[in-house]
């Protein structure tokens, strides 16, 4: 008599249909020795189900939607998620050459500042000495942040005007 | 949002940033994902954190992700993936034993004396499980723990259907070895 071990994993996981379960069954009926490897198949079957962990209460939501929705977890998608990586090259590769354009260009014709196409005049831009002037905050120079945002004057030409 | 909606209903959901939907679908898998993960690294520890990168890791493939009704095997294979990936930087080639001492099983708990003969059964039972090749231990857990059918646990090892059958009929044949050699007759 031919035997059907090889089918017995199957048999014992639920994994044949009507027709073929019932063909095993058949089989397992006249066969002592494949009944009693199915036996064998079965017991290690309902052990192996026996030996799950036992699993905390606690989900793992929290730390998970920290990730995908908390505060910043866009930002940091947007450089680290799929295609981040070539996004920061992108993003670095303009900061270069932003700041490399902005060493090179003030060199020529302007020297101390330069005009852009409208005539506006931005040599405030190359004056630092208007940082270490306080007298245009008023009082003692030492104002508080609520004047810087608020009210401060600017000097004349930083503000544009 | 209803708890009955489909897991690719989810996932389309999620893909258009919908908290709540993400949120069912965390709380639907986290269970089933963290048990498959122990199983596999061998540490709770290890496996919360796999867990939670592989429900990241489906936040952010959301958009890409097809829905067939094929949920359960896409997920099991991001986090196989991710857990070949850690067990790879461990440079350990196979599976770790699982202690059971150090990883709260509930077979453990010392009972009355009939129970004893059982409980170091299923202890001899998870060492045995323990020191299976990698991939016949992931295929027998998927089938036996996770409760998927052949063609599932194919999809998510990236194999075919006979390829699982192959592995977990030596898994099991190994296991009943493991098993008679260490005293512990079927």
């Amino acid at each position: 008599m031919k035997h059907i071990t090889e089918l017995l994993p199957l048999f014992v996981s639920g994994e044949l249909d009507g027709p073929q379960r019932d063909a095993v069954e058949e089989h397992l009926n006249i066969c002592p020795t494949c009944r009693a490897e199915a036996d064998q198949a079965r017991r290690l079957w309902e052990d192996l189900g026996s030996v799950g962990p036992s699993l905390a209460k606690e989900s793992i939501w929290p730390a998970v939607q920290a990730r995908t929705f908390g505060p910043g977890s866009r930002e940091r998608e947007w450089f680290f998620g799929s295609g981040g990586l070539a996004r920061g090259a992108l993003a670095a590769t303009a900061l270069a050459a932003g700041l490399t354009l902005g060493f090179l260009m003030p060199a020529s014709e302007n020297a101390g500042g330069y005009a852009d196409d409208q005539g506006t005049d931005s040599s405030w831009l190359s004056d630092s000495s208007w940082l270490s002037d306080s007298s245009w905050l008023g009082g003692d120079g030492a104002p508080g942040i609520d004047d810087l945002l608020l009210g401060a004057e600017l000097p004349d030409g930083v503000n544009g005007s | 949002m209803s708890q009955d909606m489909d897991d690719d209903a989810l996932m389309t959901r999620t893909a258009k940033g919908e908290e709540a939907a993400f949120l069912l679908l965390v709380q639907r898998w986290e269970r089933d994902v963290l048990s498959f993960l122990i199983h596999m690294l061998g540490s709770v520890e290890e496996a919360e954190d796999l867990a939670q990168e592989t429900f990241v890791q489906v936040f952010r493939k959301a958009t890409a992700y097809r829905t067939s009704g094929k949920f359960k095997s896409w997920l099991f294979r991001i986090a196989g993936n991710l857990a070949r990936s850690r067990l790879r930087r461990r440079k350990i080639l196979r599976w770790v034993p699982f202690n059971p001492v150090d990883h709260d099983i509930g077979s453990t708990q010392p009972g009355p004396d009939a129970d004893l003969e059982n409980s170091q059964r299923k202890d001899a039972v998870q060492a045995s499980l323990g020191r299976l090749p990698q991939r016949q231990k992931e295929a027998l857990v998927l089938n036996r723990f996770q409760g998927m059918r052949y063609q599932e646990v194919a999809e998510a090892m990236g194999t075919t259907v006979p390829g699982v059958e192959s592995l977990i009929q030596r898994a099991l044949a190994a296991l009943r070895a493991d098993l008679a050699e260490k005293g512990e007759l079927l």
